[in-house]
């Protein structure tokens, strides 16, 4: 069939006809397309009840149809998107509750390994026990049975007077206190020393360095500290939890988030009360030192520089109070556990806990330092009152001969100090079952009545040295002291600042030309870089050590601050790594 | 923190050097201890042995690489900053 025979234009044709011409039509070309006696293009259109029309087919409408379509299509496309997004999301959901759902199948095989662990030390402890409280009663008894052996095997035996009696076949030489004539005033320490020490101690004299603190609030706070001290070492729990979840930035910390949850039911009441009673006393003893600062200038002489140097002593004295809280912490631990772990005996300079936390050498400084503060009087107030005399301690002159309310000298006090403190070391070595050796014991002794002294006194000369330079202080160490508070305050080191002029006796000598520098310092960000570097891994930390004293014996002051991973060499005052490699890399080829 | 920021949080700029000295001085000690008894509590049994282990061989230096090694799934140097920014806000709250 032609398409002719369905042309519609084709002459009139009666309604019948039409209809069944266009039926036969939308059947055979459904979509069949003609265009009107206007011009206008149609479409054939059947419907289902068989009607058919022709349609003008507008191309707007098309246009809009198919904007109608797009705008469905957008709206599918993103609800695809929103949907992939949710998937994603609760992918990622997944993946969190996945990961948190194996960290904690690792915890319950911890804790199950753990709990085998325990069954299976219950049932050999057991032995033919009937329960658990019996074998909790083995392990008692063992340990009771193991205390009493260990008792047995001390070979070292001490007496109720401090002597110590070595075990049969081992010589022990004790520290004795040199000989002194009577009358005659000694040195018992013989460590150099230098003109602003000798000048600290004339100062230490002239102002007496009387304690102005109330005695009531130095004693709460020494009391208060030490019960607060004596709880966290038994409540270590809460006193974790103190830490923890008192900052709001260690449990950021991902790790530490896992410890703070551990430790959830941390609070301890007892500990809390303690804490809490410690924090008062620390707040007494501000308001006692704001009371001093009061009695000593008048209300029209307090202007802001007045103010600041009255905060700077709180809070000088607030942290040395802290620092003694800690070493006390770490004493109780030690007594309390038997033990203080490796970690903390390198952060508080190795040895014996005991013999290092009984000098607080930094104590002296808060005094010396308080003093450049506001006179002399505040410092001797601090260094007297908060610090506990360690001022008084640091004035090595002693009188040898005169004769204490015991009846001995001074020297021989000294002397029954140290065999005291060899027997107290003896003691806890073996309570903590840690191996005995006498070279070491006789060796602290002596370190502590000299060493370690002499460590405080080249502290303190140092940091007197330097702030006393830094502050502008020509007037030597006594003027440092008696100081106004008017003195000109310091900006704070610059890590790029050169060396400080410092008083004389801490400028180094003129290093000799031969030795030079070694060129390849700069670059290095730390001195240990290039000591590992120069000398291997192993070991260059004592070699920078070593150089520090081949550079000290050349007249360069060098100061070793922190412990374990905190600690950072100054030389001349001035710790940037440059400076401290050029002076002491000159020294690398005396070693 | 470098020491310098130590003392700038604490608002001690003004103060004499030597001063300064001792404050940073006390800071670190006290937060050394601090963050000690963190990274001592949180060592497994099992990296409690090894820890032993290193200390009995003598080697100061492979303990303290090993601590750094992030055995106790926490940065040791991140806990020690921590430590010491929670000590700074601590003195400085203290102050009456």
């Amino acid at each position: 069939m032609s398409s002719e025979e369905f042309h519609l234009d084709k002459g009139p044709k009666s309604d019948t006809s039409a209809e069944i011409e266009g039926n036969e039509l939308a059947d055979k070309q459904p979509r069949r397309v003609r265009t009107n006696e206007e011009g206008q293009t149609e479409r054939l259109v059947k419907y289902a009840n068989g009607d058919f029309e022709w349609v003008p087919t507008a191309e707007r409408e098309t246009s809009q149809e198919l904007d109608v379509h797009s705008e469905v299509l957008e709206e599918v496309v993103s609800a695809i998107e929103v949907s992939e997004k949710d998937n994603n999301r609760q992918d990622q959901e997944i993946t969190e509750l996945r990961q948190t759902l194996e960290a904690r199948d690792e915890e319950v095989l911890e804790l199950r390994s753990e709990l085998d662990e325990l069954r299976r030390m219950v049932e050999e402890l057991r032995g033919g026990a009937a329960t658990e409280s019996e074998a909790e009663d083995i392990v008692d008894a063992e340990i009771i049975e193991d205390e009493e052996a260990h008792d047995n095997e001390r070979v070292f035996t001490v007496s109720s007077a401090g002597e110590v009696t070595p075990p049969a076949g081992k010589e022990v030489e004790l520290y004795s206190a040199p000989a002194a004539e009577v009358g005659k005033e000694v040195e018992l320490y013989t460590g150099p020393k230098d003109e602003a020490e000798t000048a600290l101690e004339a100062a230490a004299e002239e102002e007496g360095f009387s304690p102005e603190l109330s005695a009531e609030v130095a004693e709460a706070l020494k009391d208060n500290a030490a019960d607060y001290a004596k709880l966290t070492a038994k409540a270590r729990k809460g006193y974790l939890g103190q830490l923890l979840h008192n900052s709001k930035y260690l449990v950021k910390v991902p790790g530490l988030k896992k410890l703070a949850d551990k430790i959830n039911d941390w609070s301890d009441q007892k500990l809390d009360t303690a804490r809490e009673s410690y924090q008062g006393a620390l707040a007494d003893m501000q308001r006692d030192i704001q009371d001093q600062f009061e009695a000593q200038y008048a209300e029209e002489e307090r202007g802001d520089e007045y103010e600041n140097n009255l905060r700077l002593a709180k809070q000088l004295a607030l942290m040395q109070s802290h620092a003694d809280l800690e070493d006390a912490i770490t004493a109780e631990r030690h007594e309390q556990s038997g033990k203080a772990g490796w970690l903390t005996k390198q952060l508080t300079n190795k040895g014996s806990l005991k013999g290092k936390l009984a000098i607080a050498g930094t104590a002296a400084a808060v005094g010396v330092g308080v003093g450049l503060l506001g006179g002399g009087k505040w410092g001797g107030m601090l260094a007297g009152g908060t610090v506990g005399g360690v001022m008084a301690g640091q004035v090595n002159r002693r009188r040898a001969n005169s004769e204490g309310e015991d009846g001995r000298t001074l020297a021989e006090s000294q002397s029954k100090e140290d065999r005291d403190a060899f027997t107290q070391e003896l003691a806890d070595k073996y309570e903590n079952e840690e191996e005995a050796n006498v070279e070491d014991l006789i060796k602290y002794v002596q370190e502590r009545t000299a060493s370690e002294r002499q460590g405080n006194r080249s502290r303190l000369k140092t940091a007197i040295g330097v702030g006393a330079a830094a502050g502008g202080l020509s007037g030597g160490i006594v003027e440092a002291m008696q100081g106004t508070v008017g003195a000109a305050p310091v900006e704070a080191p610059q890590p790029e600042a050169p060396a400080p002029e410092v008083v004389p006796e801490v400028v180094p000598e003129p290093v000799a030309e031969v030795l030079v520098p070694d060129p390849s310092i700069g670059n290095y960000d730390y001195p240990w870089n290039w000591a590992a570097d120069t000398f291997g891994a192993e070991g260059a930390t004592d070699t920078l050590k070593q150089l520090g004293e081949l550079a000290a014996q050349d007249g360069h002051s060098i100061q070793w601050n922190g412990d374990g991973l905190n600690e950072w060499v100054s030389v001349d005052g001035v710790s940037d790594t440059q400076s401290v490699l050029d002076i002491l890399s000159r020294y690398t080829t005396k070693l | 923190m470098t020491d310098e920021q130590i003392i700038e949080a604490l608002g001690a700029a003004s103060a004499p050097a030597q001063l300064q000295e001792v404050m940073v001085a006390n800071a670190r000690k006290v937060v050394g201890l601090r963050t000690a008894t963190i990274v001592e509590e949180m060592l497994t049994p099992e990296q409690q042995q090894i820890y032993e282990q290193l200390q009995n061989a003598g080697n100061d230096q492979a303990v303290w690489d090993w601590l750094r090694s992030d055995v106790i799934g926490a940065d040791t140097s991140e806990v020690y900053e921590a430590t010491l920014r929670s000590y700074i806000d601590e003195v400085n709250s203290q102050i009456v």
